[in-house]
């Protein structure tokens, strides 16, 4: 703001009045005055809290030159908490009136900021312009405050609205998910193997968990949030099938049948059968390689037989589920020997 | 004149050949979960997709407003779809004699979710999810992508 000339000299001799006598200015000595204190304090390296912090310290400068030393004092004790590492959430206006030319602006743009304070991902993608334009709505609002709207305000005023409107329109573009977009997400047990993207000759390659990148027109790396990704994707992982069950059952020499024990996983495979909407169930019979392949090859289809069996005799008849069940003899063996072994004399399962 | 007969006879052959009726599809995969309104467009018709039903390669599934899908393959990897999307499974193959495992997918809209199976441990990017501008090539890991589509 600029006080007219007879307004300077009155404030400077309030200051000066005040100073001397100890009045009210009394309350506002120390840091909150010490702008140059401030202004030396390691800036932040978020990059949010550093263009705040340089903000404030800027805002209050401008209103020390115009002799405003409440709206000073306010500027500088606001930077001195960002170097402490606080987010200095903006003045909420929803209950204050301005001139009618801005009212509805300046509350519209009060809950656009704070909605754009509250969301992670916002500040993660646009951070350096949520915090121009808070600086800018900051100025904003001050200068509407300072009561009769004159022209030479009315200029400042509209200088800070458009200033925060420009970086609006950039935060738009990149607060929000781009509609193109991948991303990698976590999975149990073991590290992501990774995804690489291809676009006009370029790659990205995203290897960890919630590593993201642009597509299209915006390619190239995205910091997201984990909570907007899971936002984002809500119905499709919602959707996502379970991953496959898979379970063995292990027999004696020469046997065809299993032990009670090994019933045990049976009854843990129609669990899992009857925990999905439609499951199928794929048996792989087994042998050992100890003696004739031939007849290894029959006894492990005897096996696998005998597990359709076992788990089709406990289905019912409206239940939906697919089996199959093949015979590899000695292929695969789970350990390589020619020796009788019951890890070798095995049934694999696998619901899907 | 001789060779000109067998040139037509090769031709005609050749002919007959290509319009030999394809041999019945492979099951590629099956439905396991849908909500809303999600079909599968196969040979120009359009078949409800419940849970069981299968999946063959050239399908297109499609998902409407509020609506997913979720899917396993025979390679064991899963896909999803959330709503308004389209998926085209283009290519497959698993365990085919004389065919290199591959599995290419065209997300044409919308939004996919998947875990890669075993195709993708086959070889490097066998499993390729296709996207208007982009190439997604799977190493092996659970992923999401989104397309806007055509406006």
């Amino acid at each position: 703001m600029k006080l007219r000339p007879y307004g300077a000299l009155v404030a400077g001799l309030l200051v000066a009045g005040c100073a001397v006598e100890g009045g009210f200015l009394g309350s506002l000595t120390g840091e909150a005055w010490d702008i140059d204190a401030v202004a030396e304090r390691p800036l932040q390296d978020d990059i949010y809290l550093r263009i705040t912090q340089e903000g404030y310290i800027r805002l209050a400068r401008q209103e020390l030159s115009e002799f405003d030393y409440g709206a000073t004092a306010d500027f500088t004790s606001k930077a001195a908490r960002v170097a402490d590492g606080e987010r200095v959430a903006p003045p909420d206006v929803k209950d204050l009136s301005f001139h009618p030319d801005y009212d509805a602006d300046i509350k519209r743009a009060s809950k656009e900021i704070a909605g754009y304070l509250r969301s992670d991902g916002a500040m993660l993608r646009a951070g350096e312009h949520i915090a121009k334009a808070q600086i800018h709505y900051e100025c904003w609002v001050h200068e509407l405050s300072e009561g009769p709207v004159t022209p030479a305000q009315t200029e400042e005023i509209e200088l800070c609205r458009d200033s925060y409107g420009l970086e609006i329109l950039i935060i738009l573009d990149l607060a929000n998910l781009p509609d193109n977009m991948v991303v990698v997400l976590p999975e149990d047990g073991g590290e992501p193997g990774g995804i690489e993207l291809t676009q006009e000759g370029k790659a990205v390659t995203l290897d960890r968990p919630f590593a993201a990148a642009g597509t299209g027109e915006k390619f190239g790396d995205l910091p997201v949030t984990e909570g907007e990704i899971r936002d984002a994707f809500a119905a499709a992982l919602a959707a996502q099938p379970k991953p496959p069950g898979e379970y063995e059952i292990f027999f004696g020499k020469g046997r065809t049948r299993v032990t009670d024990d090994e019933f045990e996983v049976i009854l843990d495979v129609l669990t899992d059968i009857r925990s999905r909407a439609a499951a199928e169930v794929v048996i792989t019979g087994y042998a050992d390689a100890f003696g004739d392949a031939a007849y290894n090859l029959a006894l492990s289809r005897t096996r696998a037989g005998w597990v359709e069996d076992a788990i089709a005799k406990e289905l019912r008849p409206d239940e939906k589920v697919s089996i199959s069940a093949t015979a590899k003899g000695e292929q695969d063996l789970a350990v390589q020997t020619s020796a009788p072994d019951r890890q070798n004399r095995r049934v694999h399962i696998l619901v899907r | 004149m001789f060779r000109v007969l067998c040139s037509v006879i090769t031709v005609l052959a050749l002919v007959v050949l290509a319009h030999q009726p394809a041999v019945a599809a492979d099951k590629i995969g099956q439905v396991k979960v849908t909500s809303g309104e999600v079909v599968i467009l196969r040979d120009g018709a359009e078949i409800a997709a419940e849970p069981g039903v299968d999946l063959l390669e050239s399908d297109t599934v499609q998902t409407g407003k509020n609506s997913a899908v979720g899917m396993t393959f025979t390679d064991n990897s899963r896909m999803s779809l959330g709503p308004n999307s389209t998926l085209d499974l283009e290519s497959y193959a698993y365990n085919r004699a004389g065919h290199p495992d591959g599995f290419d997918a065209r997300l044409k809209r919308g939004s996919l979710t998947a875990a890669s199976g075993l195709i993708a441990k086959s070889r490097p990017l066998a499993m390729r999810v296709l996207m208007p501008t982009t190439v997604l090539g799977v190493k092996g890991t659970e992923f999401a992508a989104r397309v806007s589509g055509e406006k």
